[in-house]
């Protein structure tokens, strides 16, 4: 496995089953920056949903933005077991959310500072960003209410 | 407690609380010499949406054309406050225009020329970029266009 995209549990490395497929990888090294998939509030071993749903519908407005929060805590996660540490991230550039929206319901940005207060609670300046948010009616996987892809860069 | 919390207490002096959510996101971010921004909204100095609704059932394509054009606008405000001055952009290199549009509405690209023509209008050659343009479910505060977009900055 491309060791920028290993998965480690209790100082073991693991396969990730979920997304191991099709030449997607969630990191992707270029230089100084790392690009990083679409992820999802899903178990990063089983790719299980951990909020499945529309926010206005299924999910409440605090429930999308706790989703969005823990789309945020997998991605630095997972930037924790390839970097060794969080200190090596320079700073998070640019988010781009989706938010999985029932008819009517666009309180997307409240959703999306679920993502934003993980990355500035962990990160303090170094978490700022740019950021754009979508609705959209249709997300993967059972129908998850949040995904988040982003752009960060590290140090040399 | 904190001994300036505990003086705050005695003094009877109550300081007010501020909603820290959302603190993060930034207009921009300079990495190196590329410039992302955040999306652009069609919003009026104050912050307020200057236009509400679904393209195709609550505006006309020339409306969100304008709609395009303010987030345009916006955008060039932003890079001038954080910039200085326009003459320093080299080149817009890409946007997003994301069209929030009813069920039937595909003239996405058409909505986002609003944008793009202004950035030729005032950069010539180099306001040309590269350009998605998508219909949107639902944006923010129910603006019609929003528009993100990054450019190289000399």
């Amino acid at each position: 496995m491309d060791t920028i995209n290993r998965l480690t549990k209790d100082g073991e490395q693991i396969e990730p089953r979920y997304k191991a497929k099709r030449g997607i990888v969630l990191l992707r090294k270029e230089g100084n920056h790392i690009y990083i998939s679409g992820h999802g509030p899903e178990d990063q071993v089983t790719g299980k949903p951990l909020f499945a749903g529309r926010v206005g519908a299924e999910l409440t407005p605090e429930e999308g933005y706790q989703a969005a929060r823990e789309c945020a805590v997998i991605i630095l996660g997972a930037l924790q077991d390839t970097l060794g540490s969080l200190d090596k991230i320079e700073q998070f550039v640019d988010v781009f959310g989706m938010v999985n929206c029932e008819d009517g319901f666009y309180e997307i940005d409240k959703v999306m500072d679920g993502f934003s207060d993980v990355l500035t609670e962990v990160l303090e300046e170094r978490g700022y960003h740019t950021r754009t948010d979508m609705g959209t009616h249709n997300l993967p996987n059972n129908n998850i209410p949040v995904e988040v892809k982003a752009l960060i860069k590290i140090k040399d | 407690m904190s001994e300036t919390s505990e003086r705050l207490e005695r003094l009877g002096i109550k300081l007010p609380v501020r909603d820290r959510k959302g603190k993060g996101v930034v207009d921009a971010v300079i990495d190196g010499d590329m410039m992302y921004l955040s999306l652009a909204l069609p919003v009026d100095a104050d912050g307020n949406p200057a236009y509400t609704g679904k393209v195709g059932t609550d505006l006309t394509l020339e409306e969100a054309y304008q709609a395009a054009k303010l987030c345009g606008l916006n955008a060039l405000t932003t890079i001038k406050d954080y910039v200085g001055e326009l003459d320093r952009v080299d080149h817009v290199v890409e946007v997003l225009g994301m069209v929030n549009s009813c069920a039937d509405f595909s003239s996405q690209p058409a909505v986002i020329n609003g944008f793009s023509d202004l950035m030729v209008e005032v950069f010539g050659r180099r306001g040309q970029h590269a350009r998605m343009a998508v219909g949107a479910y639902s944006l923010p505060m129910n603006v019609p266009v929003g528009v993100k977009m990054i450019v190289k900055l000399r």
